[in-house]
């Protein structure tokens, strides 16, 4: 295996689980689930999701109507504009972490099963955004007949930078878990929250693995990134 | 929060009658880019947990699903290393803003305890 290659994914799987373990440390550091609960909403809809109690299809037709009601959301402006890619990753990201959240407050998971849990959902978001990058860089020079253009390179890698959109920022995904934690039940709603916590503390110690690669990047952006982690430990 | 509040009502009223929020073109269009991703998301995560099974471990499997792809584009080793690099330095620079980002929360909501506490 080439050697640089070899580094370069190393750094992928590095940074895909710093990012969560830094979400993580964000969730719990906020009120979340504390909001006001509004007494007409349907807090069994989402509840069969959270417990891994539905066929494909039924999961498909709630991530549907998820989905809808964000491209909904963004024409209304009431959510910032999103990429496809980056609504994916939240319903993606935010799923997950609440259903993990649930299973590791239960004790049918630990938090060292669920920060890998994590770590594989970013995972498959970087190679299936990749994946779809490439593909349509791919047609694109098929339909023009210049599939050995010199440009074409360029145009993946420029395209590629999509990537990024597999990890949801906070500002986003909090205020999704937040409203979607809302249509499951209060009780469940508590255990959620509780297992918020147990993961956000089992990702410190994850950030802190990744701290000495961390701490080359951070140079680039100055002295309030490494306040940041000098805040956490 | 507004945003909260907001798409909370509108999930509310879907859920309630999925037809009560009609899509253009446009948005059914970006819906089906956005359904056709989750499911790839699904099938990747299904592929790596056979691939975990067989004794690979995730970066592997990364590395090797991201060779597969850049290869069909990449006419030699240099420009497929020149497209995992783009990868890798798209999610070093993600990595990097959300760090800064999360510092910022971080800062603000420091403040506003400060506040509360004066």
């Amino acid at each position: 295996m080439n050697e640089n290659l070899r580094d370069v994914t190393r750094n992928i799987a590095n940074c895909t689980k710093a990012i969560p373990a830094a979400i993580s440390v964000e969730l719990n550091e906020m009120d979340i689930l504390d909001g006001n609960l509004n007494e007409n909403i349907n807090s069994e809809w989402l509840q069969p999701l959270i417990d891994g109690k539905l066929s494909p299809q039924d999961i498909i037709n709630k991530k549907t109507i998820i989905a809808k009601a964000i491209i909904k959301g963004i024409k209304e402006g009431v959510i910032a504009p999103m990429t496809a890619e980056d609504i994916a990753a939240l319903i993606d990201e935010g799923i997950t972490r609440m259903t993990i959240a649930k299973q590791v407050a239960q004790g049918s998971i630990d938090t060292i099963e669920a920060m890998d849990v994590l770590v594989d959902h970013a995972a498959s978001r970087v190679v299936t955004i990749a994946d779809t990058v490439i593909t349509k860089v791919e047609n694109a020079a098929l339909e023009r007949a210049d599939s050995i253009s010199d440009t074409l390179v360029d145009t993946a890698a420029n395209g590629l930078k999509v990537v990024a959109s597999a990890f949801p920022p906070t500002r986003v995904l909090v205020p999704f878990i937040d409203t979607a934690a809302q249509f499951i039940k209060p009780v469940a709603r508590t255990i959620v929250k509780k297992g918020i916590t147990m993961v956000a503390n089992a990702a410190r110690t994850i950030v802190k693995e990744v701290v000495p690669f961390i701490a080359d990047k951070v140079k680039q952006v100055g002295r309030a990134v490494k306040n940041f982690f000098k805040s956490l430990f | 929060m507004n945003e909260k509040k907001d798409l909370t009502t509108i999930l509310s009223a879907l859920i309630e009658d999925e037809n009560s929020v009609q899509l253009t073109a446009e948005e059914q269009t970006i819906l089906d880019e956005v359904m056709g991703l989750l499911d790839g998301f699904d099938k990747n995560l299904e592929a790596l947990s056979h691939a975990k099974d067989k004794g690979l471990t995730t970066t592997q499997w990364m590395e090797s699903q991201l060779r597969k792809s850049v290869k069909r584009i990449a006419k030699n080793d240099a420009e497929e290393d020149r497209l995992i690099s783009a990868i890798n330095q798209t999610i070093g620079d993600k990595l990097i803003n959300q760090v800064t980002e999360d510092n910022q929360e971080q800062t603000s909501t420091n403040q506003q305890t400060e506040e509360a506490k004066q």
